[in-house]
């Protein structure tokens, strides 16, 4: 395919996913929105390097989240996984302010507890919840069983559940 | 706060918040993309640009073949935006002409081509407002009496006034470079034939077109019948030419620079003209010659009748031109019966000198005047041989009478043949006696029978010796 299609074509597919990249990469590095840029940037640049071998059967959505999860991983090397709790709430702010404070607030305790829990799960409740992929996309990424991407969500929300109702949630309120 | 389930907490999960980019880091983004674009080269493969150019090339000349038929079509007309491949293709159609011939027929293709696209704007009401802004001072600069205020109006003055100047250019190719009689009689034929369908094409246009470009194709149609008349006047003396089988010609346009008045004159009226002073040239010729231009002036005159003005006048003029020119033929033709004559008279007396110096006893006296119904006998009694014998021959006695009967007999023979020019032989003579006059000198030694009377014929003939 001639250079200037390429681009063109890629370009298209850029502007379609962009959006779900930055969100996957912002909570996973624990919404540092520098950090975050700089990796869907070269997330993207990437792609772009390996766009002659992308098989156009398969689906775009995945083989980039799979180049961000690969880079993730790298990056993640030597580095912790920290959420602050000050951009925690930074990030609560932007929520829309439609919503009621105590809609807010849950939604705040929630985000602490994502943040707190393994990286593997963190990743698929991000994946499945945040980026809306389906199953067979998340084990697609991932690299596991459809099955297990399944058993792992459902270990991931019953945590995140029992966490909630032990440290905020009172049976009497 | 109450207790959450799992279905409570999916819901949650799936209402959080989602993010934009940054407009500044997506900038960045951008140009790291651009500057990896640039760098980024095709891998490496077997003779990778070779086969690209190979490849190239033939998209490149299947673009150009489909780009041109394209081009070619009657919609394709000025301030089109592939008008100008289309002359760029037209220049180079002509550039692959490379006989004079060729470029002739080249330039009348164009002018065809032209004539389409005229029809197209009429048809179609057509005009790029574009052309009006910069063209239309131009061309009124150029057309004094029309006014053209649309667009329409300025591409089709335009797109007529290109049709015209392809005409033109043919018949300057045959004026310049065309010396060949059989050549130039074709291209002018075929110049001939395309105006000539040019101005029924441009009579149907003028019908069918808007008031204020009927003006416009008028003038064409008026300028384009200028040079049929140029065109027949120029092909009357190739025709001549041919007709007289020489091999070339110089071809030469009429300028009618000189004949032009202040005021305008119409076509047909024109045409009449040139015709009234060829009958008057005609009439002043005498009857013999008049055969030979009747039948051209007749097709003038058919011409004029069908409307084909210019027609009419380039046959007029090429007529007043070679009738003009006759008198001096006549001359010329006098001139060479009078040689004809001195040289026959020459011929004559050189043969009569020659015949004296062979045998001039044997010249017989002149003739005198044959008189009708007179006897040849009567006639040429001065040059009757003597009656009487003749003189013994010595040896010869014991023949004598047999011979003095045989030379009787030749002699009687000689009645019928006469020393005498064949030439002056009288018809009525002939007639009566049946006789062809001898061409040679009569006692030739092969008319005898034996040398005998070879012998005594030379000696008979002694006598007449002065």
């Amino acid at each position: 395919m001639p250079h200037a299609d390429a681009l063109q074509e890629f370009t298209r597919y850029y502007e379609e996913h962009k959006k779900t990249i930055f969100n996957y990469l912002f909570y996973r590095v624990g919404f540092n929105r520098d950090t975050a840029e700089d990796l869907t940037s070269d997330v993207f640049l990437k792609a772009f390097q390996a766009f002659d071998s992308y098989d156009r059967n398969r689906s775009f959505k995945t083989w980039v989240f799979t180049i961000a999860h690969n880079h993730l991983v790298n990056f993640y090397a030597g580095r912790k996984n920290v959420l602050p709790l000050e951009e925690a709430i930074e990030v609560v702010k932007e929520i829309p302010i439609s919503q009621t404070v105590e809609e807010k607030m849950l939604k705040e305790k929630i985000l602490r507890l994502v943040s707190k829990l393994p990286a593997t799960q963190r990743e698929l409740v991000i994946l499945r919840y945040v980026n809306d992929l389906s199953h067979h996309e998340i084990a697609q990424i991932v690299g596991k069983e459809e099955g297990a991407v399944r058993t792992a969500l459902s270990r991931a929300v019953a945590l995140l559940r029992d966490e909630y109702n032990i440290h905020f949630s009172h049976p009497n309120s | 706060m109450n207790p959450l389930d799992d279905k409570q907490v999916e819901k949650i999960l799936g209402n959080l918040p989602v993010f934009e980019r940054d407009k500044k880091a997506e900038r960045i983004f951008f140009e790291k993309l651009h500057r990896m674009a640039v760098e980024t080269k095709p891998a490496a493969a077997w003779f990778f640009w070779p086969r690209l150019r190979l490849a190239g090339s033939f998209v490149a000349l299947f673009i150009l073949a489909v780009g041109t038929v394209w081009a070619y079509q009657p919609s394709t007309t000025r301030g089109h935006f592939l008008y100008p491949w289309k002359q760029a293709a037209e220049k180079v159609e002509l550039a692959f002409a490379f006989t004079s011939l060729q470029k002739v027929d080249a330039h009348l293709q164009f002018s065809d081509r032209r004539l389409k696209e005229a029809e197209y704007i009429v048809g179609n009401s057509t005009g790029n407002p574009a052309l009006t802004s910069w063209l239309l001072p131009l061309a009124l600069a150029h057309e004094e009496d029309i006014h053209l205020d649309s667009p329409q109006a300025v591409n089709l003055a335009l797109t007529l006034g290109d049709m015209r100047s392809e005409i033109s250019q043919a018949s300057a190719i045959v004026e310049k470079s065309l010396t060949k009689t059989a050549d130039a009689s074709r291209a002018l034929e075929k110049i001939e034939l395309t105006a000539d369908r040019h101005l029924e094409a441009l009579v149907k246009i003028e019908k069918k077109a808007a008031p204020e470009v009927k003006k416009i194709v008028k003038k064409v149609a008026d300028e384009v019948d200028e040079e049929v008349a140029r065109v027949v006047e120029a092909r009357e003396v190739v025709s001549e030419a041919l007709v007289r089988k020489e091999e070339n010609v110089k071809v030469q346009f009429a300028r009618r620079e000189e004949k032009k008045t202040e005021k305008k004159v119409e076509r047909e009226e024109n045409a009449q003209q040139e015709i009234q002073e060829t009958i008057k040239l005609f009439q002043a010729l005498p009857a013999k010659d008049k055969e030979v231009f009747a039948e051209k002036i007749e097709m003038a005159l058919e011409a004029l009748e069908a409307g084909k003005f210019g027609r009419a006048e380039g046959l007029s003029r090429a007529l007043q031109n070679r009738i003009e020119q006759f008198p001096e033929k006549s001359r010329l033709d006098e001139q060479k019966e009078q040689e004809e004559k001195e040289e026959k008279a020459r011929r004559e007396k050189s043969f009569e000198e020659f015949r004296e110096e062979k045998n001039p006893q044997q010249r017989p006296e002149p003739r005198p005047e044959v008189q009708p119904g007179e006897k040849r006998q009567e006639r040429f009694k001065e040059v009757k041989p003597p009656e009487e014998k003749l003189p013994k021959v010595e040896g010869a006695e014991d023949d004598e009478d047999e011979e003095d009967d045989a030379l009787d007999e030749d002699l009687e023979d000689v009645e019928d043949f006469e020393l005498f020019d064949v030439e002056e032989v009288d018809d009525e003579v002939l007639k009566e006696k049946s006789i062809k006059p001898h061409p040679l000198p009569l006692f030739e030694p092969k008319d005898f029978k034996n040398f005998d009377d070879i012998d005594r014929m030379e000696k008979f003939k002694e006598q007449f010796k002065p």
